[in-house]
C-alpha cells in the first residue's frame, strides 16, 4: 500500500479521526489563541477578583481578576511547546545513545548500553523530578529534565529495532561491499526505524504533556508571571472550594490534550503496525459465478470423504472484494493420496484452510457444497466443526513449531487431544500419546514425550504434529506444505511416514505442496492449481506423460531435474501470476500461455472431464505428444514480463 | 586469476563450553571461473562458510586466500561479492533499487553523477531488467525480479568471486529458470568464480563443475559434479541423492537395510568420530564391527579428483582400516 495511503488510513478510523481532531485543534490553540484572548488574560480587574463563573467570565475569574478560560486557552501554546521540545530533546539523545553502540569501538559500546540499561530500570518521573532539582527551577531546567528522563526509554527502543534491522541482508549486503558502519546507520538503520520512532515520540509528547503539569503543580516547573496548565491548576486548586471552575478548566484541557497525542501515537501505531483493517468492513454480498454450470458431481458417491464444489474464498481489500479462490471443485476419497500443486498466490492452501472452516475473517467462505464425512461444513455448527478437528480431521501445517504450544510438554499436548474428544482419563491419554509417538516413529518416545516442542528437531516435530493427528484416527489428514521447511532427507522421512499411515488406517491424504516432484511421488492423484482455480486434475500416473494443460506441462518444463539437459538453458515461464485483484477476464494463464487464442483471452473455460479421471480447463489442450516449447532467456537484452512468446513444436 | 581457497577453516560461535563449532577444519579450492556448488542440509555450515569469506562471519582457524592473498586484507576492494536467500530482506526497502545498486560501486570508479547513474543502467540491462526501472522501490518488484537486482548489486562492485546463498529457494518455479540461467550466463560471460549453496541438489547440479557435500561442519565429499552424482561414494552423498524428489526416482522405497528415522545430530553436541556414523548405513549401527567410524574421523584426501572422507566408502576395500593417524 502506498505509505500515503496508509497514514491516511488514521483519519478512517473513529479513534483516529477523533484525536486527529483534537490535536488539530490544540495546535491551533497553541498558534493562534495568545493573539486572540492576550489582552483579556493580562486584564487585571480588582474589583472582580475570584469570581465564580459567570456569562462574561465562563471559568470565572483569579486572585488578580484575570479570565481564567483565557488563561487556560492562552496556556496551550506553553505547555505544548515545552512537551515538544522536551520530546524533542528525549528523542534525539536517546536515538544518538541507541545508536552509537553500533558505531562505537566495542568497549565503548558496551558501556554506552550499560549506561542505558541503568537509565531505564530507574523510573521516568522520579529521574525527572531528580534533574528538575540538579537544573534548577523553573522552565528550561523541566524541559531538560523531562527530555532527558525519556531519553533511556528511547535509547533502548531504538537499540532493539536497530538490532532487528541489522540482521537483514540488505546490512551484510553493505557491509561486504565495505560501506561504512556510520553510512550503514544513517542510510539503511533509521530511515527503517524512523516510522515507529515517530509514532512513539507522539506517545511520549502526551505523556510529557503530563509531567509538566505535574512539575508545573508542584511549583518546579513554569515559574510566573509565565504560566502553564500545571501552574493554573494548581492556583485553581488552592481556591477549589470557592471556585471549583478555576481548577476544572486547566485539568480538562490537559486531559485533553494528553488524550488527543496518545490515541494519535496509538492510531498510528496500529497503522504502522499493519493492525487496522484499512478500508470498509462492511462486504458486498458475494457476486455468483455467470457462468456456473452443471455441479461437478450429481450427488456425493459412496467412501468419497470430502467433497467440495464452487468454493470460493474472498477477502475485503480498499478496492473491492478479491477472491483468491474462484470456484474450486473436486473430490477425495478414502484412503486416498490427492497432492495440491501451485505457486504462490494460486490459492492451494486457502483452499485446505477453507476445507477445514479455518479461514479467520475478514475472510469468507463460500461455496455450493463443502461436505466432510457427511458433515455440511458450511452450515454446521461451530461445536460440531471444532469436534472434527482432532478427531476426523487432522491437519499439519508447515511449521510445527507455531502449532505447538511452546510452554507444554510434547506428551500432554497429544494427550489432551483424546481427552477432550474422547473422554479418556489423563493416563490412559498418555499412553496412547507415547504409543502414537511411537507410531511415527519418534526415538525414545516415553523420554521424548516429556520434552518440550523446541527440544524436538524440525522433522521430530512434524513428526509429534502428525502423531497427535493420528490419536484419534482421522479419515482425512490435510498436510499443508509439511515438508517445505525440512531437509530433502527428513522430507523423505515424513512423506513415508504419511504414506505407511494412510496404509495402516486408510486415512485419506490431501498434501499441499510446490514442488511438483514431491506431489508426484507421493500421490495417486494431483490437482494443479493456478489463480484461483483448478486448471488441471489427473492421475499422478499420467502426469509426466499424458498433462494437457499449458500450465502443468510448462511446470513440469520448469523444474530441473537430476537429469536435465545442462547445455541448454532452463524453461521459462514468462510474466507471473496475476494478483488476486488483477485476474483476467478469460484463462487467467491465457497471458503466459504460448497456446493463447482470442477464445483464452474472452472467456475463461470450465474445469471439464476429458476422459475417466482427468480433468482440465483449457481451450486449447495440448494433445499428447505435442511439446510446449518454452522461451529460452537471453541476456541480449531486457525483455518485458509478461510477454508471450512462444512456439508450439510437434504435432500440432 | 581468481582462486578462492579455504585452507583448513574453521568457524566457532560462542564460547569454549557452550560453543558451536559450524564449520570444522574445511579445505576447499574454487578454481579460477569456475563454478563450486555446496550443498548439505540445514546447520551443515554451508552458509557459515560463505559468510566467513566475506567477513560475515569470524574465521577463528585457517585462512581463506584468493589468489594467495588473505581475504581479509582485501576488504578495501571487495572483490568476493555475495547474493542473499531472501529477495525480500536483502534490499533496503526504502532505497530505490539503483540507488541500492549505486551504492556498491566502487568509490573514485566513477567521476561524475552522470557515469554513475549509466552504470547502474547498464547493470540493470544486464541483468534484463529495464534501466528506467531504477528509481522504483523494492515493494514494487516481483521476487524474481528482485533477486535480479540482488545479483545486479552484487556485480556493481566488480567482483572476481560471487557467492549465490539460495537465491531460488525463495522464488516460484516459474521464475527459478530465470534466475539460474542468468547467474549461468553472467558469470561465464564475466568468467567469474563462483560458489553456489543450495539444498536442491539439481539445481546444483545444473550450474556446477564440482560439487562439495557438506555434513555437520565438514566436506564429506567432493569432485567433479557428474563423477560425484553418478558415482556417489559417501553413504551421506548417497542419501541425500535417494532423497531428491525427481521424477523417476522413487522416493518412497525403503532401504531395509539403512537406519530409519534416525534423528539428525546436534551440530552443540557433534557425535565423536565420523559424524554421520549415528545415521550411516554401511557404520557401527549396521556393522557393529566398524568401530573405527565411533573412535576416528576420517579425513578428506587431498588428491585431486574425486576424494570422500570416509572410511568405508570404496566398497571394494574390505579390510578394516587402522585408525587415523595425522602425519602431518
Amino acid at each position: 500500500m502506498p505509505t500515503r495511503l496508509k497514514w491516511l488510513s488514521i483519519v478512517r478510523s473513529p479513534v483516529g479521526a477523533t484525536a486527529t481532531v483534537l490535536v488539530l485543534i490544540v495546535a491551533l490553540l497553541a498558534i493562534f489563541a495568545p493573539l486572540l484572548w492576550g489582552a483579556q488574560a493580562e486584564a487585571i480587574d480588582t474589583a472582580g477578583t475570584q469570581q465564580g463563573p459567570s456569562a462574561e467570565h465562563l471559568l470565572g475569574t483569579d486572585a488578580l481578576g484575570r479570565d481564567v478560560l483565557a488563561r487556560v486557552l492562552i496556556a496551550t501554546q506553553l505547555s505544548v511547546a515545552l512537551a515538544v521540545i522536551a520530546v524533542v530533546i528525549g528523542v534525539t539523545v536517546g536515538t544518538l545513545l541507541g545508536t552509537a553502540p553500533s558505531v562505537l569501538p566495542r568497549w565503548a559500546a558496551r558501556l554506552v548500553v550499560g549506561i542505558v540499561n541503568i537509565a531505564v530500570a530507574f523510573p521516568g518521573l522520579l529521574l525527572a523530578l531528580f534533574l528538575a532539582a540538579v537544573f534548577g527551577v523553573g522552565a528550561t531546567g523541566a524541559v531538560f529534565a523531562i527530555g532527558l528522563a525519556m531519553a533511556p526509554s528511547f535509547a533502548r527502543l531504538t537499540q532493539t529495532m536497530s538490532a532487528a534491522i541489522a540482521g537483514r541482508d540488505f546490512i551484510s549486503a553493505a557491509r561486504a561491499a565495505g560501506v561504512s558502519r556510520l553510512r550503514v546507520l544513517i542510510r539503511h538503520v533509521l530511515p527503517n526505524i524512523a516510522e515507529p520512532l515517530i509514532v512513539n515520540a507522539t506517545v511520549a509528547a502526551g505523556g510529557a504533556l503530563l509531567a509538566f503539569a505535574g512539575l508545573s503543580f508542584l511549583g518546579i516547573g513554569v515559574q510566573v508571571p509565565a504560566y502553564d496548565w500545571g501552574k493554573l491548576l494548581s492556583e485553581g486548586l488552592n481556591r477549589i472550594y470557592i471556585n471549583p471552575a478555576a481548577a476544572f478548566g486547566p485539568a480538562v484541557a490537559v486531559v485533553v490534550a494528553g488524550l488527543a497525542f496518545n490515541l494519535l501515537g496509538e492510531t498510528a501505531a496500529s497503522v504502522a503496525g499493519g493492525r487496522v483493517a484499512t478500508g470498509r468492513w462492511t462486504l458486498p454480498p458475494l457476486p455468483q459465478p455467470a457462468t456456473r454450470t452443471v455441479p461437478a458431481f450429481p450427488n456425493v458417491s459412496v467412501g468419497t470423504i470430502l467433497s467440495i464444489e464452487n468454493l470460493r474464498v474472498s477477502y475485503p481489500t480498499p478496492n473491492g472484494l478479491v477472491h483468491p479462490v474462484r470456484g474450486v471443485s473436486f473430490e477425495v476419497r478414502e484412503g486416498e493420496a490427492l497432492g495440491v500443486v501451485g505457486e504462490s498466490g494460486s490459492g492451494k492452501s486457502l483452499t485446505a484452510l477453507a476445507a477445514s472452516r479455518l479461514i479467520e475473517p475478514p475472510g469468507v467462505v463460500d461455496a455450493d457444497r463443502l461436505e466432510f464425512n457427511g458433515i455440511q461444513m458450511l452450515t454446521a455448527p461451530e461445536k460440531t466443526i471444532r469436534g472434527l478437528l482432532g478427531t476426523s480431521l487432522a491437519m499439519v501445517f508447515q511449521d510445527p513449531m507455531t502449532s505447538f504450544n511452546p510452554t507444554r510438554r510434547i506428551g500432554s499436548q497429544l494427550a489432551e487431544a483424546a481427552q477432550e474428544h474422547q473422554g479418556m482419563s489423563k493416563k490412559d491419554a498418555m499412553k496412547r500419546a507415547v504409543k502414537q509417538l511411537q507410531a511415527v516413529r519418534v526415538p525414545a518416545a516415553t523420554r521424548r514425550a516429556e520434552q518440550y516442542p523446541h527440544e524436538f528437531s524440525g522433522g521430530m516435530r512434524q513428526r509429534a504434529m502428525i502423531a497427535m493427528g493420528l490419536m484419534n484416527r482421522p479419515k482425512l489428514i490435510i498436510a499443508d506444505e509439511p515438508t517445505t521447511a525440512l531437509d530433502v532427507t527428513v522430507q523423505r522421512q515424513v512423506l513415508r511416514l504419511l504414506e505407511r499411515v494412510r496404509t495402516d488406517t486408510n486415512a485419506a491424504i490431501l498434501l499441499i505442496s510446490h514442488d511438483i516432484a514431491v506431489v508426484s511421488q507421493s500421490c495417486e492423484r494431483v490437482l494443479v492449481m493456478y489463480a484461483g482455480r483448478v486448471v488441471e486434475d489427473l492421475p499422478t500416473a499420467e502426469l509426466y506423460t499424458g498433462a494437457r494443460h499449458p500450465y502443468t506441462r510448462a511446470l513440469l518444463e520448469v523444474v530441473p531435474d537430476l537429469d536435465t539437459d545442462r547445455e541448454q538453458p532452463l524453461g521459462v515461464i514468462p510474466g507471473r501470476p496475476p494478483a488476486p485483484g488483477e485476474v483476467p477476464l478469460g484463462c487467467a494463464f491465457a497471458a503466459r500461455c504460448p497456446l493463447a487464442t482470442v477464445q483464452c483471452r474472452e472467456s475463461d473455460p470450465e474445469l471439464e472431464t476429458h476422459r475417466d479421471k482427468h480433468r482440465v480447463a483449457c481451450w486449447n489442450p495440448v494433445g499428447g505428444d505435442t511439446r510446449v516449447t518454452l522461451p529460452e532467456l537471453s541476456t541480449a537484452a531486457p525483455r518485458t514480463e509478461a510477454a508471450p512468446v512462444a512456439t508450439v513444436g510437434g504435432a500440432q | 586469476m581468481s582462486e578462492l581457497r579455504f585452507d583448513h577453516v574453521s568457524v566457532r560461535y560462542g564460547s569454549r563450553s557452550t560453543g558451536l563449532t559450524a564449520v570444522d577444519d574445511v579445505s576447499l579450492t574454487i578454481p579460477s571461473g569456475s563454478v563450486v556448488g555446496l550443498v548439505g542440509e540445514s546447520g551443515s555450515g554451508k552458509s557459515t562458510l560463505a559468510r566467513a569469506a566475506i567477513g560475515l562471519a569470524p574465521v577463528t582457524g585457517g585462512a581463506i586466500t584468493l589468489d594467495g592473498v588473505d581475504v581479509a586484507k582485501l576488504r578495501r576492494r571487495h572483490p568476493i561479492q555475495m547474493v542473499f536467500q531472501d529477495p525480500f530482506s536483502s534490499l533496503d526497502p526504502r532505497m530505490a533499487i539503483g540507488e541500492s545498486i549505486a551504492e556498491m560501486i566502487p568509490r573514485g570508479t566513477f567521476s561524475s553523477a552522470a557515469a554513475k547513474r549509466a552504470e547502474v543502467g547498464r547493470l540493470l540491462k544486464l541483468v534484463n531488467l529495464d534501466p528506467d526501472r531504477a528509481g522504483s522501490l523494492p515493494g514494487a518488484l516481483s521476487g524474481g525480479q528482485r533477486q535480479r537486482i540482488g545479483l545486479a548489486r552484487a556485480l556493481a562492485a566488480r567482483p572476481e568471486v560471487i557467492i549465490a546463498d539460495e537465491i531460488t529457494s525463495a522464488l516460484d518455479v516459474s521464475v527459478q529458470g530465470s534466475v539460474l540461467n542468468l547467474v549461468r550466463n553472467v558469470c561465464a560471460e564475466l568468467e567469474l568464480t563462483m560458489l553456489f549453496i543450495s539444498h536442491n541438489l539439481s539445481v546444483v547440479r545444473y550450474l556446477s563443475d564440482y560439487i562439495a557435500v557438506m555434513y555437520l561442519g565438514h566436506i564429506v565429499e567432493l569432485g567433479p559434479v557428474d563423477e560425484v552424482l553418478n558415482n556417489a561414494k559417501h553413504p551421506y552423498t548417497r542419501e541425500l541423492l535417494a532423497s531428491v524428489p525427481t521424477r523417476n526416482g522413487d522416493l518412497l522405497a525403503v532401504d531395509p537395510a539403512a537406519p530409519m528415522d534416525v534423528e539428525p545430530a546436534d551440530p552443540h553436541h557433534p557425535p565423536s568420530g565420523c559424524r554421520f556414523n549415528p545415521r550411516c548405513p554401511i557404520g557401527p549401527l549396521v556393522h557393529p564391527e566398524r568401530q573405527i567410524c565411533v573412535q576416528s574421523a576420517p579425513q578428506l584426501p587431498t588428491t585431486p579428483g574425486h576424494a570422500t572422507a570416509c572410511h568405508f566408502a570404496d566398497p571394494t576395500r574390505d579390510r578394516v582400516p587402522q585408525p587415523f593417524e595425522p602425519s602431518w
